[in-house]
C-alpha cells in the first residue's frame, strides 16, 4: 500500500531494529525510551502523497501512504519492531537535539534506558515529485541512566541505505 | 520547584481560549461545510476552520496562528519575559504537519526547512528572543503534551527560568485527504463516546502556556493560574494508526503521570479525553479510563466543538483544562449529551460544577504514541 518515496523510509527504519536488536535483545519495558531526530522525515512523503492525491483526485486517493506523511512514523515503526513500550519521541531537528531531550528525560526519571537515532535523506526534498531517496542513519547510540546518567553505552555509525 | 501556568493563549475555530471556553460551555460547534473543499473535490467538506484572523499566506498560516495565541499568552502572563536572559528562556512546540500547506503548494524552490515543526518552534524563540533550548516535537497528535510536559520538566529542574510551549496546527489539505481516504473522518459531526460514532473531524488552531517556577512566580508576585504536573508517555508498539483494543499503551501513560506526580485516580477531579469520536480509538481510550478510575471520573472530550487540531490539540485542551481548574467547572462533551452505555464513563454532557484539584489531560497518536499531563490548581 505504501508508494515508493516510503520505501527508503521503511528500510532505514527496519535498519535502525536490526542494530538495536544485535545490541541488546531485551528490550520493551516500560522504562525503554526510543528518540528520533529528524528534520526530513515525511517531506518527501507528504509531497509524494499530495501528488498521487491531486492526480487521482481527493476523492479517490490512495490512503496507504498517508502514515508516512508524519515525522514519527519512522519512529512508530522501530517501536514497534523491537516492542517498546516507554516514551517515543520524534524531536524535529539533529542528532543532538534527540540526545538533549533523551538526556533531559533519563534525567527525570521518565526513562532508564533510551535509543537515539537521528534519521535523514542524504539528499533532502526539492522538488515536488520526490524521487525515491537515499536515508542515512545519522548517529545511532544506546544511553542509559546509570551509570553514568545519559553515557553512551552503545555506538554505531551506518552508511547510507543504497535502495 | 513546582512549573506554574502564568499565561495561556488559544486560537480555535471557536475564537480565542475565551471564546473557546464560552463556546464550549454553551455547547457550540464550530463545524461547518466548506465551498473551496467541494469544489476541489474533496469527499468530507465538513471542518472546523479558524475564521476569525486574516487569511493571509497560506504557507505561513501556523506562524499567524501562534503569532496570535502567544500574544494572548505573554500579555496574560503579564511580565514574564522582563528581566530573563534569553539563555533561560525556552521554548518547546508541537506540530503534527508543520506548515501544511508549503507541502501542497511546493514549487522547484521548495525547502522542507521552511515548513516542518522545527522552523515553527525557530519563529517561535524569534518571536520571544530566547536562545535557550529551542525543541520542537513531531509527535503528531499527542505533539502539545510533549511540548507543555517537557517545558514544565526543564522549569522544575531549573534547565530554564521561563519556559513558552504549545502546539501548532494550521489547516491541512494533506490530512483531509488522507483522514477521509482513510474511513476515519466522519461525515457530519464529531460525535466523541457516542454510541454510532462515525468518526474524527479535522481542525486548526494554536495553543501556548506561559510556564515559570514558583519561586519566580512568587518573586515577581505573578498570578498562577495552574500547576503542571507530570507527563506520563507510553507506547504501543502495535500498528501505525490504530490503537491497542486493550488501552493498555494509554493507561500506561495515565498511571505514570500520576505516579510520577505522586497522585492516586481519586484525586483526579476531571479528564480532558482524547476522544477523537472514532469507534476504534474512543473504545480503547475508555477501556484505559475504567482500568485507571475504576471508581469512574468524569470524562469529556472538545473535539465535538473545534475539531481534532492534531498537534495543537492537547495544547489547545491544555488551556482548556487550566480554565476548567480555574473555573471549579468540568466542561461538557459538545456533541456528544448521548454518550454510548457500552463504554461505561461518565461522560459530562453539561458543564459540572466540581472542586477540581486535579485533572489529566490526555492525547494519543499515530505511531501508538500515548500521553497523558497531570494539571492542578493553582495554591
Amino acid at each position: 500500500m505504501r508508494t515508493d518515496v516510503s520505501e527508503p523510509l521503511v528500510a532505514a527504519g527496519d535498519a535502525v531494529s536490526a542494530w538495536a536488536s544485535s545490541v541488546l535483545v531485551a528490550w520493551g519495558p516500560s522504562a525503554d525510551a526510543l528518540y528520533v531526530a529528524t528534520s526530513e522525515a515525511g517531506a518527501a512523503e507528504s509531497l509524494a502523497f499530495w501528488a498521487a492525491a491531486r492526480a487521482t483526485g481527493f476523492a479517490l486517493a490512495a490512503p496507504g501512504a498517508f502514515p508516512y506523511t508524519l515525522a514519527n512514523a519512522p519512529a512508530g515503526r522501530i517501536g514497534t519492531a523491537l516492542g517498546i513500550r516507554g516514551p517515543s519521541v520524534t524531536v524535529l531537528g539533529t542528532f543532538d537535539d534527540a540526545l538533549a531531550a533523551a538526556s533531559d528525560d533519563l534525567a527525570d526519571g521518565l526513562c532508564t534506558r533510551a535509543l537515539v537515532v537521528h534519521l535523514d535523506p542524504v539528499a533532502p526534498a526539492t522538488t515536488t515529485t520526490p524521487d525515491p531517496t537515499l536515508w542515512r542513519l545519522v548517529h545511532t547510540v544506546l544511553a542509559a541512566d546509570s551509570p553514568p546518567a545519559g553515557a553512551p553505552i552503545g555506538r554505531a555509525l551506518a552508511p547510507a541505505l543504497d535502495t | 520547584m513546582s512549573a506554574l501556568v502564568t499565561g495561556y493563549g488559544a486560537v480555535t475555530a471557536l475564537g480565542s481560549a475565551p471564546d473557546t471556553w464560552d463556546g464550549i460551555l454553551a455547547g457550540r460547534s464550530a463545524a461547518r461545510p466548506w465551498d473551496d473543499l467541494a469544489d476541489e473535490g474533496f469527499a468530507v467538506t465538513t471542518a472546523c476552520r479558524v475564521t476569525h484572523l486574516p487569511a493571509g499566506d497560506p504557507t505561513r498560516r501556523g506562524r499567524a496562528l501562534a503569532d496570535a495565541a502567544l500574544a494572548d499568552a505573554l500579555a496574560l502572563a503579564d511580565g514574564a519575559l522582563d528581566g530573563v536572559a534569553p539563555s533561560r528562556v525556552g521554548v518547546y512546540l508541537g506540530t503534527t504537519m508543520g506548515e501544511s500547506a508549503g507541502y501542497e503548494q511546493a514549487t522547484s524552490s521548495f525547502s522542507a526547512a521552511a515548513h516542518h515543526g522545527g522552523a515553527l518552534a525557530d519563529h517561535v524563540a524569534s518571536l520571544v528572543g530566547a536562545t535557550g533550548p529551542v525543541r520542537a516535537f513531531g509527535t503528531a497528535c499527542a505533539a502539545g503534551n510533549y511540548a507543555i510536559g517537557a517545558a514544565a520538566a526543564a522549569v522544575r529542574a531549573g534547565r530554564v527560568d521561563v519556559a513558552v510551549a504549545g502546539g501548532v496546527e494550521p489547516f491541512s489539505r494533506i490530512a483531509m485527504v488522507g483522514f477521509s481516504r482513510m474511513r476515519a473522518m466522519t461525515p457530519d459531526l464529531c460525535r466523541p463516546f457516542v454510541a454510532g460514532r462515525r468518526g474524527m473531524q479535522l481542525g486548526e488552531g494554536a495553543a501556548f502556556v506561559v510556564i515559570e517556577s514558583s519561586a519566580r512566580v512568587a518573586a515577581r508576585r505573578a498570578r498562577a493560574r495552574a500547576v503542571v504536573g507530570a507527563l506520563g508517555l507510553a507506547s504501543d508498539a502495535h500498528h501505525p494508526t490504530s490503537p491497542r483494543p486493550d488501552g493498555s499503551g494509554m493507561a500506561s501513560a495515565m498511571v505514570s503521570a500520576l505516579s510520577r506526580s505522586s497522585l492516586s485516580p481519586a484525586e483526579v477531579g476531571w479528564v480532558s479525553a482524547h476522544g477523537t469520536g472514532t469507534p476504534q480509538s474512543d473504545a480503547a481510550e475508555a477501556v484505559a479510563l475504567r482500568s485507571v478510575f475504576p471508581s469512574g471520573v468524569p470524562v469529556s472530550s472538545i473535539k465535538g466543538a473545534i475539531g481534532h487540531t492534531m498537534g495543537a490539540a492537547s495544547a489547545v485542551e491544555t488551556v482548556v483544562a487550566v480554565r476548567a481548574l480555574e473555573e471549579g467547572l468540568a466542561p461538557p462533551n459538545v456533541n456528544g449529551s448521548s454518550p454510548d452505555p457500552s463504554l461505561e464513563l461518565d461522560v459530562v454532557v453539561t458543564p459540572r460544577a466540581a472542586d477540581l484539584r486535579w485533572v489529566l489531560n490526555c492525547a494519543y497518536a499515530f505511531g501508538g504514541l500515548d500521553s497523558a499531563l497531570v494539571l492542578g490548581r493553582a495554591a
